[in-house]
């Protein structure tokens, strides 16, 4: 089962009705599973949901084969914790779709750090689609521990906050 | 009186995340958390007194100005010792809130921002206490942030 997901912030119309339309004409065989949030767009092709609560959709990761989603860290953070391969399609300014277009910057980062698969319109979304089965995350080694000792040094500073 | 609490601020999806994932820093401190809305609250409010005050942003100013006076509230209800935030415009007002009333406030920007902080941290900036970008390439940008690593 492939997940699309559209996050839990203002519609993504434009991601929803590509993917339903490439499950119409056949190019998507797979089963999809949809998380579509508040668009008026309603899918034909494909189960959906408008949203999940976090643990379902942590659920929802864990079993699918495959991930189709916005450039939210949500839905990328989760890729990369179970190493699923995700092809995001950034939200852009122009459409309305979010505030900036930081989406972009976010898709092309963990692109070009072999994370993810970006397509940047609905028309590359076909050709990702063909590499998604074989696509395999490069896997990360955040160092997470820098962040929590520098925020940690920082409150023990003030004193009396445990 | 202020109180000794943590008030633990971030938006659904990546940023609470990203939040939760250097979730060590509280867990033997006083906390609470605010967020976004009530799909990412259910977990919360199993470890801790959990708010939730709505989706914000600039695009939806009267949306913006509910959120801004239940930030408002719950900080004079709080008063935390310290704010600490991913984002996104709710966490923004938390710290703005929290600052006015005397909280030191720490923003981790979310990793999303890969070329510049995002609106909020550079709103923030001014006058947060500590502030942290995920990519040393944005840290090197402005003259009080650092870069100490990352959470995804």
């Amino acid at each position: 089962m492939i997940f699309l997901t559209i996050g839990t912030l203002f519609e993504f119309d434009r991601l929803v009705r590509a993917v339903d339309e490439l499950i119409s004409s056949g190019s998507i065989q797979e089963e999809v599973f949809a998380q579509i949030g508040t668009g008026k767009y309603k899918p034909s092709s494909m189960k959906y949901v408008e949203s999940l609560e976090k643990s379902e959709f942590e659920k929802v990761i864990q079993q699918c084969t495959a991930l189709i989603s916005h450039a939210g860290m949500g839905s990328i953070s989760m890729a990369i914790k179970y190493q699923k391969p995700l092809i995001v399609m950034p939200r852009l300014k122009k459409y309305g779709e979010h505030v900036n277009d930081h989406q972009l910057h976010t898709a092309l980062k963990f692109e070009e750090l072999g994370h993810i698969l970006a397509a940047y319109d609905e028309n590359e979304l076909v050709e990702k689609i063909k590499l998604l089965k074989t696509f395999i995350p490069k896997s990360r080694v955040p160092n997470r521990q820098g962040v929590i000792d520098r925020i940690s040094s920082y409150l023990n500073s003030l004193g009396q906050t445990k | 009186m202020k109180n000794n609490s943590v008030c633990l601020v971030a938006s659904a999806g990546g940023h609470l995340n990203q939040l939760l994932s250097v979730s060590e820093i509280w867990k033997d401190r006083e906390y609470f958390f605010v967020t976004s809305l009530e799909v990412s609250a259910q977990n919360l409010k199993k470890q801790a007194k959990t708010y939730i005050v709505g989706e914000c942003n600039r695009e939806h100013p009267i949306q913006t100005l509910g959120v801004l006076f239940r930030c408002l509230a719950i900080i004079i209800k709080e008063r935390p010792r310290v704010v600490l935030s991913t984002g996104a415009a709710p966490g923004f007002l938390m710290c703005f809130w929290g600052k006015l009333f005397g909280a030191k406030v720490i923003w981790l920007d979310s990793i999303a921002n890969t070329r510049k902080l995002s609106m909020s941290g550079r709103m923030i900036r001014p006058f947060a206490d500590l502030i942290l970008s995920q990519w040393p390439e944005v840290a090197a940008k402005y003259p009080n942030v650092e870069y100490v690593g990352e959470v995804i």
